[in-house]
């Protein structure tokens, strides 16, 4: 047996596995990449509340923003449910909205008379709005600052700090 | 290669929004599809090229589920409306960024993607040669191996243990 091609060999492997695993080890997710869309303007809408209510892009200029993506068939999304409750009673400058990702709007507003609601959410027909955010999949959070530039984009549930941390830089 | 891939988006966790974005921004290109059957064929291409975004593994064409059904159907509207296929992929990309496509794009660092089997295949191929040229270049190689009663020894236990093999049973 020769030692050093056995050795060579191993350690080509090793190397190889090593690159590999760094990714599934580290426990990332392809949706937690950050989104190319980070650092640039937020795509524009025009999309009706809940409650009817028409909100637009145009009527948020110079307003920091907070849009979520959630549906009610998403479970990480009512666990983070009330952080974003709690964060839109704390910062009522900052603008929240969500918007429903994939999900009926009557059963949307049965989960918020329940679970409470303090800002509207939006309803998204045909997903385009998503499809502009490039959102892959629920809970995502998009922090938008007043230039309407997307600071960060959050592909998890979030947390009151998380907020915290954010809406403090897009302020 | 698709694994490959999605380990390789998240381990580099590059983007391509350097890329000039292609999207409506622009005008299409193209001219509009002049038969549904011509929007079928360009669209079938279409979602075999892009990832199903909540599904990962399939392309938009397989999947079944509402965002890749969205996606079907926007891709759908902008080749009717005559946008290229590039102009199309370049619609996603400039928002999912190239995780969105199933094959990495043939630029930049992915060349290393593309080229990786081929080069390590090159390189094991060269290795084996210089082996191969070395054991044949090795002194005495070809050498017939001497009989046993050519082999001596001056100690006598050795020189009858060969005797005794010599002779046989």
């Amino acid at each position: 047996m020769n030692w050093k091609v056995l050795l060579s060999g191993l350690f080509g492997i090793g190397l190889l596995v090593a690159v590999l695993a760094v990714p599934i080890l580290k426990g990332t997710d392809p949706h937690a990449l950050p989104s190319v869309l980070e650092g640039r303007k937020a795509p524009g809408f025009l999309l009706d509340s809940l409650e009817g209510q028409t909100w637009s892009s145009d009527s948020l200029v110079g307003k920091p923003v907070v849009m979520n993506f959630w549906a009610t068939w998403c479970g990480p999304c009512k666990q983070e449910h009330p952080a974003l409750l709690a964060a839109a009673r704390m910062y009522p400058e900052v603008v929240f909205l969500g918007v429903l990702y994939g999900d009926e709007p009557a059963k949307a507003q049965r989960y918020l008379a329940r679970a409470g609601a303090a800002y509207p959410t939006l309803v998204d027909p045909a997903q385009r709005t998503a499809m502009d955010f490039g959102v892959g999949g629920v809970p995502e959070t998009f922090f938008i600052d007043r230039q309407g530039q997307i600071v960060k984009k959050v592909a998890q549930p979030i947390s009151m700090g998380e907020i915290s941390h954010w809406v403090e830089a897009i302020q | 290669m698709r694994a490959l891939w999605t380990i390789w988006m998240v381990g580099v966790a590059w983007s391509s929004s350097d890329e000039a974005a292609v999207g409506l921004d622009t005008p299409a290109l193209g001219v509009p599809p002049a038969t549904e059957v011509e929007v079928d064929a360009q669209v079938e291409v279409l979602t075999t090229r892009l990832r199903c975004p909540v599904c990962q593994g399939l392309n938009v064409a397989e999947s079944r589920s509402e965002a890749a059904l969205a996606m079907k159907a926007r891709i759908r509207e902008l080749v009717a409306q005559g946008y290229t296929q590039d102009q199309v992929v370049g619609y996603f990309t400039d928002r999912y960024g190239d995780w969105v496509l199933l094959e990495p794009p043939r630029t930049g660092v992915n060349w290393v993607l593309w080229s990786g089997p081929a080069g390590l295949l090159a390189l094991g191929g060269v290795l084996i040669g210089f082996r191969l040229r070395r054991t044949a270049a090795t002194p005495g190689r070809d050498e017939v191996p001497p009989k046993r009663s050519d082999v001596s020894s001056e100690d006598p236990y050795v020189a009858q243990l060969l005797a005794e093999l010599e002779d046989g049973p």
